[in-house]
């Protein structure tokens, strides 16, 4: 067969696929109508925000579809196996392995979850290839420690043979890179690969991912919903939107000329280094001081040690402006901002708070938790978790003003919490609701309004849009922006994405192991940084490519409706 | 047309507006109501408390030795019919019962011949199955009346309030003499009847029992998740020791115990449903010493504290709802062994005993051998205990299933 043969037949194609869950709500069209086509060798970007059915699509090349989900008759999913062609929604029983590891392997988002906590790594890549191979012990083992080597892993030999929370982060999705290759599929399908890590392992982890396709010439289907790590990788994209493809095409024309105006928005929430915000005239007179301060956990039972989570923070809060703080997980940048508020243990060092009557924070000294609530509040990361299931909107966001003994009556109540429902644009219509009723966007202004609701001079935002989809994103630093601006809110914005820090903040914070390792302004820090640390951060972030810096030429052009 | 449409737009509108606001309890009812075996298993339940309740009401004769039937001892069923030989009638009707004179030929015995004595008793006789055999004399109807006056009794009551309706009107009973639908044991006494007083006494029992439970399991559980750490640690030790005792033992011991006390029937029965409930907390505290120990460190709990609110606030207002429903689920799924319990230690002599009525002295009953072979109506309680257990059984699973709304959308 004769190369451009090769490439006239596709290697996957998808017809009107349209998948329905049943839900006690009654049907939901997750996915409808998706048309694709994957060239051997080529790298499709699915783009598109949670619940617009990209990682659904994705399951069901695999089969893998949970078992409330239902394919419409006229789907079609055809797989080429090199020889033939394969129809994969008729498969049954042992067939099933050649979509699943044999021609097709998947990559998940979360690799602490896809592997089996209490078999070793090594054995359960041993047991893929195996399975597919049909090779013995030694000979598989040989093979998947040199996969390791191939994949970064240093020390193979050893981490071979250990458990999965032996790993660091960034290691653990190279085991599971690697553990997806073991049966060399011709199409990789990669969920959110580095969506879970920190910005520097997320750097890594593309960077191989991309040596990797060169070296096994393989497809990849590369599902995101983050434009920057989509833009170096990928020949083609495809968005989609609630179910629906809303344009497709060449990387370059869907990210450089956009059509849709859906691309477009999702587009203006990438970061954008050359247009940063000025740093302010003037830096006003500090709300927050912190001196010296240490958080240490004590330890959680007899033989544990205690855990040291800050050591020896000095740092002012100007107020009235947004401070970010960065830094990557494990980094303290979370115990410093609950520490703030008095619920992280303070082992050294104090917090000053210069309100009206001041209030000081320190170890060893019980927190003055009524007049401290007053005045500084927290939003938090996870949505969902953070909204009592048991409580109508209207309770949740009124509920410091009771717990604190605010107002006089329950009109004055409705009073308040009606303001700053409008305030952070809820409709007020919905406030019988209980949470179970709203998005995670909406949800996230609800927090926001409870934070508000007793007119703080300062709030600790931790992660408060990470668990959100960007355009949704965009929403919420926007109304805190405003919030800065029309009310003089302080606000510590903790955020391990420095594109949303770079958007948002006046001041960054760099933390790394507990220690504060650079401050300043946005552009001093963003465009100069000092510290070695920071410039990895900085030079990690995921920005959209140009073609022309594009680490790879497009091996193939194809366009996608060939 | 179009206004039809709009109409029908906005009723769609309302229903999902309904739905957003609908409280926990709402989204369980609908979610219940939903599951047939549920909602027939609770028509069921519903109607046998409510029959249990209005006992004396539904009986047409007093359960005590006062509404025995000192004429129809041992007396089997009595059929209710609309038709016999005679032509049919919309009333239904019994017949009345005669006493057949068994017919013992006591001249052999006048000479002093002790054979003709052996011969009388190997014969059965002088039994008392033999001596209450009863004939229907097919041509006397007893026609069944409702809403009769009878022996008066009080409907409801309420000791310390003063309230005392009494009243003395029956659903039914027959024009004269007696009815008795599960016939009668050896004092006459009607089954039909003591089986309906018998529901309420054994699911009051019940009730207090898992009011005692709920709240010592709301004790050991709410203070040992908490404040965890030593606390907790103590207070599982003596949950584990309580749980590896064996409960028939120390029901015995308590049974003993209680016997050298003087105490009325009403007394007793109390006494055991607070011993089988104070025994029970084991399995419940400990589930909902886990439940709270995960629910604490959810983000909301930390949200109320950094709201200014005090620890009581967070666990009234934001813990307790949070497992109100599975308190609830828990305390029906355990009535029947709470009633399990209370049956086993009547039947074996420990609990309540004659003359008060409850499924469990009923059933003791029937170990009885004359009661197996000549008086089998007597196991009517044991179908009305089956249907009774079932009946709960059925409700708590399709409770559990309907408990938490929230746990579904999220899979």
């Amino acid at each position: 067969m004769s190369l451009p043969e090769m490439f006239s037949e596709p290697l996957l194609e998808i017809r009107d696929l349209s998948i329905d869950f049943h839900t006690p709500e009654g049907h939901h069209r997750a996915v409808d109508g998706l048309n694709l086509n994957l060239q051997p060798g080529e790298v499709m970007g699915l783009v598109g925000e949670s619940g617009s059915g990209k990682s659904i699509s994705a399951k069901s090349i695999m089969r893998m579809l949970p078992s409330n989900a239902e394919l419409t008759p006229q789907s079609r999913i055809r797989l080429h196996t090199g020889k033939h062609w394969v129809n994969v929604n008729a498969l049954h029983g042992r067939d099933l392995r050649l979509v699943r590891g044999g021609q097709v392997s998947m990559i998940f988002q979360e690799p602490m979850a896809s592997f089996a906590p209490a078999i070793r790594v090594g054995d359960q890549v041993v047991e893929t290839i195996q399975l597919h191979t049909g090779a013995d012990y030694a000979s598989a083992r040989r093979q998947g420690i040199e996969l390791f080597d191939r994949v970064g892993i240093r020390q193979p030999e050893k981490r071979f043979d250990q458990y999965v929370f032996e790993l660091s982060g960034g290691m653990r999705q190279r085991a599971m890179i690697a553990l997806a290759l073991s049966t060399r599929p011709r199409l990789l399908i990669a969920d959110e690969p580095t969506t879970a890590l920190d910005v520097t392992v997320q750097a890594q982890v593309l960077e191989l991912m991309l040596e990797l396709r060169e070296q096994f010439g393989m497809a990849m289907l590369f599902i995101t919903h983050d434009l920057g790590v989509i833009s170096r990788i990928a020949d083609n994209l495809t968005v989609m939107q609630q179910g629906r493809v809303v344009e497709s095409g060449s990387c370059n024309k869907v990210l450089f000329a956009p059509e849709h105006d859906y691309t477009r928005r999702l587009l203006d929430a990438l970061p954008q280094l050359d247009n940063l915000p000025p740093a302010p005239a003037k830096t006003p007179a500090p709300l927050v001081s912190i001196r010296d301060l240490s958080i240490r956990y004590p330890a959680s039972g007899p033989g544990q040690q205690p855990f040291q989570a800050v050591s020896g923070i000095d740092l002012d809060l100007p107020a009235g402006q947004i401070i970010g703080l960065v830094g990557e997980s494990g980094s303290g940048k979370t115990s410093l901002g609950k520490a703030l508020l008095g619920a992280a243990p303070i082992s050294q060092g104090e917090v000053c708070y210069r309100f009206d009557s001041p209030l000081t924070l320190s170890a060893g000294r019980r927190v003055r938790r009524k007049p401290l609530a007053r005045m500084a509040q927290l939003v938090f990361q996870d949505p969902y978790s953070s909204l009592n299931p048991r409580m109508t909107v209207r309770d949740i966001i009124a509920e410091p003003l009771l717990a604190l003994g605010l107002c006089r009556n329950k009109a004055e109540v409705d009073q308040r919490v009606l303001e700053v429902a409008r305030r952070c644009h809820l409709d007020v219509t919905h406030l019988r609701r209980f949470p179970h009723a709203f998005s995670g966007g909406q949800r996230q202004r609800i927090s926001i309004a409870r934070a508000l609701v007793v007119n703080p001079r300062f709030i600790v935002a931790d992660e408060a849009v990470a668990a959100l989809d960007v355009s949704i994103q965009a929403d919420i630093l926007a109304l805190l922006k405003s919030l800065r601006d029309e009310m003089g809110l302080t606000i510590l914005f903790i955020s391990h994405d420095l594109s949303v820090v770079a958007n948002l903040c006046d001041h960054v914070c760099v933390m790394q192991h507990g220690q504060l390792v650079e401050q300043g302004s946005v552009r001093d820090i963003f465009l100069n940084p000092q510290q070695a640390y920071t410039r990895t951060l900085i030079g990690a972030i995921p920005t959209l490519q140009p073609p022309a810096e594009r680490a790879l030429p497009v091996a193939i052009e194809v366009s996608p409706r060939a | 047309m179009i206004s039809l449409i709009s109409r029908l737009h906005r009723r769609g509108q309302d229903r999902s507006e309904q739905y957003f606001t609908a409280g926990q309890f709402a989204l369980i009812r609908a979610r219940f109501l939903r599951n047939t075996t549920g909602v027939i298993a609770g028509t069921l339940l519903s109607a046998l408390v409510l029959i249990g309740f209005f006992a004396p009401f539904f009986s047409p004769n007093a359960p005590g030795i006062e509404g025995a039937n000192p004429d129809y001892r041992r007396g089997a069923p009595q059929a209710v019919r609309f038709c016999d030989a005679n032509g049919c009638s919309l009333r239904p009707f019994t017949y009345t019962y005669v006493r057949e004179t068994p017919k013992l030929d006591l001249s052999s015995l006048a000479g002093g011949d002790l054979s003709a004595l052996d011969a009388l008793t190997a014969s059965g006789g002088l039994n008392a199955s033999a001596q209450s055999r009863y004939v229907e004399q097919t041509d006397q109807r007893r026609y069944l009346q409702f809403w009769v006056s009878g022996w008066e009794y009080s409907l409801f009551s309420i000791d310390w309030l003063g309230i005392d309706i009494r009243s003395d009107i029956h659903l039914f009973g027959v024009e004269q003499g007696q009815i008795h639908l599960f016939g009668t044991d050896e004092d006459g006494k009607d089954v039909f009847s003591r089986t309906l007083h018998a529901i309420w006494v054994t699911i009051s029992i019940a009730v207090v029992a898992l009011i005692v439970k709920l709240i010592t399991s709301l004790l050991v559980g709410g203070i040992s998740g908490y404040f965890g750490g030593r606390v907790d640690a103590v207070l599982m030790a003596i949950t584990e020791a309580v749980r590896v005792i064996p409960p028939i033992p120390i029901y015995l011991a308590c049974a003993v115990a209680l016997s050298q006390i003087e105490l009325t029937p009403v007394q007793r029965y109390f006494a055991i449903a607070v011993m089988i409930g104070a025994l029970d907390f084991t399995t419940l505290g400990r589930r909902l010493r886990t439940h709270i120990l995960t629910e604490r460190n959810q983000d909301y709990v930390l949200a109320a504290r950094l709201s200014g609110a005090s620890t009581g606030r967070i666990i009234w207002r934001h813990l307790v709802p949070s497992f109100s429903s599975y308190i609830i689920v828990d305390t029906l799924i355990n009535f029947p062994y709470v009633i399990l319990a209370e049956t086993s230690l009547s039947f074996l002599g420990l609990g309540l005993t004659e003359p008060v009525n409850s499924l469990g002295v009923l059933l003791q009953k029937a170990q009885d051998p004359d009661i197996q072979q000549n008086m089998v109506w007597q196991f009517a309680p044991v179908g009305v205990f089956v249907l009774l257990i079932m009946a709960f059984v059925f409700v708590g699973d399709a409770l559990r299933d309907a408990a938490d709304p929230y746990s579904e959308r999220r899979r």
